[in-house]
């Protein structure tokens, strides 16, 4: 699978954080999509067909594990990484529990997050 | 919050919020000397004077925010310790934690703090607060009296906690009495009563252990 038919939803409130994220992936030849909160992260995935989701656990407003449980029902194999702080490790255990796919701390390594994409989508 | 306890939940609460902020920062800082690196090499600039300097330049940042995520993750963990007045804690990860938060501290007196691992500790319960503001006196009481390059060793094992002064430079018997007349002698022990531990000093190598 080429990178460029990979198509990853990036949910962060942290705006900065996740549009260079987006930048770097799509360095990397990933076709990448932002939103800053789980709302309207939850309306694009319900629009247009995404392969993987990187969530944040801690957003204001829709929680990143509500958001999660909603994604889940929208599609349950849709698969979703989630993104957590150090010391909130109970929460990303919690996150998997819900079906997560992984969850990996911030600052991320990017190497380590591209091949958490590729152990999800099985490439 | 009249209490001391409540007091200590305010502290802990404020900083774990702040601590996780602070990793957020370092997490654009990090992607963004990230996407640097990355234009850089695309650039095909590497190899030459300025991409070389800019490449260290870009790995000390990497090298700095990989230190700061550690004190952070450090100190929102220990400022959760304030959640709940007694709690189960590992007393291992505990005070190589308070160790590392405390570092800066012993670094400029010139004394070097290093954890020990003996045995893997089963959980203990206390208050953590005051457990670690036992082990840190017992620090900041040796500290007081070493000299530079000085070093404590704290080792947990058969029920105690040593805080062991190596290369002391100082005549073990006179450590032994200073510590024993110092105030701060009498505020471990107090501290020390509320959480049932005992303390006492040591000669040989002389240090202060803590038996609970």
């Amino acid at each position: 699978m080429n990178n460029k038919n990979i198509k990853i939803l990036l949910i962060d409130d942290e705006g900065e954080f996740v549009s260079t994220l987006a930048e770097r992936l799509e360095l990397r030849g990933y076709a990448a999509k932002t939103s800053e909160d789980g709302e309207s992260g939850i309306s694009m995935i319900e629009s247009e067909a995404f392969d993987i989701v990187i969530l944040d656990l801690m957003m204001p407003g829709l929680s990143g594990l509500e958001t999660l449980r909603q994604i889940k029902i929208i599609n349950s194999k849709l698969p979703v990484i989630l993104l957590t702080g150090h010391g909130s490790t109970k929460e990303g255990m919690e996150g998997m529990r819900l079906g997560a796919f992984d969850y990996l701390m911030k600052p991320l390594d990017i190497s380590e997050l591209i091949n958490k994409i590729s152990l999800a989508l099985n490439l | 919050m009249e209490n001391s306890k409540g007091k200590a939940a305010f502290l802990g609460e404020i900083t774990a919020s702040v601590t996780h902020e602070l990793q957020n920062v370092l997490a654009i800082i990090k992607e963004n000397s990230g996407l640097m690196e990355d234009f850089l090499l695309m650039a095909q600039n590497s190899e030459s004077e300025l991409g070389k300097r800019l490449l260290k330049s870009l790995d000390s940042i990497k090298k700095q925010v990989s230190r700061g995520v550690d004190l952070t993750s450090k100190l929102n963990l220990f400022s959760h310790t304030a959640d709940h007045a007694e709690a189960h804690i590992n007393i291992n990860e505990t005070l190589k934690r308070l160790i590392v938060l405390t570092g800066r501290i012993t670094k400029l007196k010139g004394v070097e703090v290093t954890f020990k691992e003996t045995e893997k500790q089963p959980s203990f319960l206390t208050d953590p607060v005051l457990f670690q503001v036992a082990a840190y006196l017992c620090i900041k009481c040796l500290v007081i009296f070493l000299k530079p390059h000085a070093k404590i060793s704290v080792i947990v094992a058969g029920g105690t906690i040593k805080f062991r002064c190596d290369n002391t430079n100082t005549q073990g018997n006179d450590l032994v009495e200073k510590i024993i007349s110092s105030p701060k002698w009498a505020e471990i022990n107090r501290t020390c009563r509320q959480i049932d531990l005992k303390a006492e000093v040591t000669t040989g190598l002389p240090g202060i252990i803590l038996t609970f």
